[in-house]
């Protein structure tokens, strides 16, 4: 009887370590760069939303090509919904993304990404709600109700699919699991002397971009650059 | 015993008639097909086929040599079994020539020097002397002299028509009605595929509409597949985007065949999107969005801004390339969002605080077309911390704005 009893207290045992390792051990994508990664405790969690959201000229497209690069060079297909058709696929290949990867919606927005995320296989899924004037407008985003944000999370949980949402501010709640903010600290322009006007470059060289993890493991800041 | 069938004529039409005699065609440029057949489709049946080709010139014997050079010498000649030596024999020796290809005819020359003329004297010559004189090139054309064929017979099967129709006595108003018939048309030309090893690569459907016009739909799958369910569904998907106008009266399906896709997984690498249900994906996005808007993007050899195309979207099946991951840095690509089309813009010089250009380029102004381009671009910080791309365009003397940094 004792000898029962000790057998099942161990399997109880091993069955409640293993789900606890199950539900512990996730898989992330490397976002490409070695200091965000550390920030993000490995990168980008898969099966869940994640928002990268800054104002104009952040780097939050140059950090999203990044990720989708890391994506497809790993043999992954990716997908990217394009609502105002914004992406330069000339930047995307410099960017080391395979094109032939990359499935591009252009228009459409929460539907086209609820239909990707239910078809499964995506490595990624990007939803760019795009720029209206110079400002990126997320109002669109807002009057989505937050059960919609819960159905994509739904979707995603369990899957090895990222869903990636770009934004000025965050829109999913709480059914994100992972903000990042990006915030632009200085534009890198190169001078040909220092006597030349000031307000007249010889090249723009790229933007420094400070990062900021709003929700994660660690909340932490790191800085990466965006070169041409 | 097959028989074969040497037809020589100018009618275009000359080969869906012989497609009805056999499926055994071999096309004898310019203007011949020698057919196989069986012995059973000798006769009416065979004269009544043979009397809708005008002109014709036609031969039947047991050797595809002999068929060939009857229909061009004595249209009509039926050569019974056995004797195709004796039919040959009178005929002149360059006749071969018909039924041989361009470096053989040079020997036939060497037979008018020998003194041979006919077909007969050819056949008649020892064998051994023959090929100690001009090789196996000339024992093969003694053969042909006799009678007999050298070549196996490397025929044109055409394959399988999968097409399924249906005539209705009453007229459908209702996509629902519509796709309980295609369903079941669906099933039955997925069966027929499946028993040919063979996937759906693309389906044209054509409806014929009660105000007597016809209505057609040709869908393309992402990859072949032979599932009836996935199939309907597209089709379905795909009527609901682009409904006809009219009831419909009948309905016809065709079924392009393409050897089915096979994909080795692997333990090690990602997982890739099920062929099918990429195409199910596409389908809806597709009838979501329309089809100028789903796709890969691909960029065109030019150096024309924003000169790219769409491409259809296959989730690739061939394993990725070993290359050596990327390592993480702290540095990557700036990337542009551009505006499309490019938004005409004003700016002051009090908004820049930073600028860099300009840099001129032009092109296609060779073509002599209205697709010239030529533009100063210009990299611009403005007040309130956005970077911009502004180019000013020489065509259409305006200032405009390209995209943002970001």
């Amino acid at each position: 009887m004792l000898h029962h009893a000790t057998a099942r207290q161990r399997i109880d045992s091993t069955l409640r370590g293993s789900q606890l390792q199950e539900k512990t051990q996730k898989t992330f994508l490397s976002t490409g760069m070695k200091h965000l990664d550390l920030l993000l405790s490995g990168g980008i969690p898969r099966g869940q939303i994640t928002e990268i959201i800054g104002p104009s000229s952040s780097g939050k497209t140059s950090l999203l090509l990044s990720i989708l690069s890391q994506a497809t060079q790993r043999g992954e297909v990716v997908a990217y919904v394009d609502s105002l058709s914004s992406l330069d696929p000339a930047f995307a290949q410099k960017a080391g993304i395979d094109l032939k990867r990359l499935l591009w919606v252009r228009g459409g927005a929460l539907k086209a990404v609820d239909i990707l995320a239910q078809a499964g296989g995506f490595g990624v899924v990007v939803l760019d709600p795009g720029t209206q004037g110079r400002e990126t407008h997320p109002e669109a985003l807002h009057t989505i109700p937050f059960r919609c944000w819960f159905r994509l999370k739904r979707a995603v949980q369990g899957t090895p699919t990222i869903l990636l949402i770009l934004g000025n501010a965050a829109t999913a709640g709480s059914a994100a699991s992972v903000v990042i903010s990006l915030r632009r600290r200085k534009a890198q322009w190169s001078f040909t002397s220092r006597e030349a006007p000031l307000r007249h470059a010889c090249l723009l060289r790229g933007i420094c971009t400070e990062v900021e993890l709003l929700r994660g493991k660690n909340p932490n800041h790191a800085t990466f650059y965006s070169h041409f | 015993m097959p028989r074969f069938i040497a037809i020589f004529s100018s009618n275009p039409s000359r080969l869906a008639i012989a497609q009805k005699l056999s499926p055994r065609i071999k096309i004898c440029p310019p203007d011949g097909l020698l057919l196989e057949v069986t012995a059973r489709f000798e006769g009416t049946a065979l004269e009544k086929l043979l009397r809708q080709i005008h002109p014709l010139k036609v031969g039947i014997s047991s050797t595809r040599i002999t068929a060939i050079l009857a229909a061009q010498t004595q249209s009509g000649t039926v050569v019974p079994p056995g004797e195709e030596g004796d039919f040959l024999a009178s005929l002149p020796v360059h006749l071969l020539s018909l039924a041989l290809p361009e470096p053989d005819c040079k020997l036939l020359s060497i037979f008018s020097q020998w003194g041979i003329r006919t077909l007969g004297e050819l056949a008649a010559l020892p064998e051994e002397a023959l090929v100690a004189r001009l090789g196996q090139a000339g024992l093969r054309l003694q053969k042909m002299a006799r009678g007999q064929d050298v070549e196996s017979f490397p025929s044109h099967v055409e394959g399988p028509h999968f097409e399924e129709s249906q005539e209705l006595e009453w007229t459908l108003d209702s996509l629902e009605s519509l796709t309980f018939i295609l369903g079941r048309i669906l099933e039955q030309l997925c069966a027929r595929l499946r028993n040919y090893g063979l996937a759906v690569r693309a389906l044209h459907l054509v409806l014929r509409l009660d105000d007597r016009t016809i209505y057609e739909r040709t869908l393309h799958l992402a990859s072949p597949t032979c599932h009836s369910k996935l199939l309907l569904s597209l089709l379905r998907l795909d009527l609901q985007s682009h409904p006809p106008n009219s009831g419909i009266v009948g309905v016809s399906l065709q079924a392009i065949p393409a050897p089915p896709r096979l994909i080795q997984y692997s333990l090690l690498e990602p997982p890739l999107p099920n062929p099918e249900k990429v195409s199910h994906t596409l389908g809806r996005l597709t009838a979501l969005l329309g089809k100028s808007n789903i796709g890969s993007p691909a960029l065109q050899d030019t150096h024309r801004p924003d000169a790219i195309e769409r491409a259809p979207f296959a989730a690739p099946a061939e394993k990725r390339r070993k290359k050596k991951e990327k390592r993480a840095a702290e540095i990557t690509q700036l990337s542009l969002r551009r505006f499309r089309p490019p938004r005409p813009t004003r700016i002051r010089s009090h908004q820049v605080v930073t600028c860099a250009g300009p840099w001129r380029s032009s092109g296609d102004w060779w073509t002599g077309t209205n697709h010239e381009w030529s533009r100063d671009e210009w990299d611009v910080e403005l007040q309130d911390g956005s970077i911009c791309r502004i180019y000013w365009d020489h065509c259409k003397k305006a200032w405009f704005l390209e995209g943002i940094y970001d």
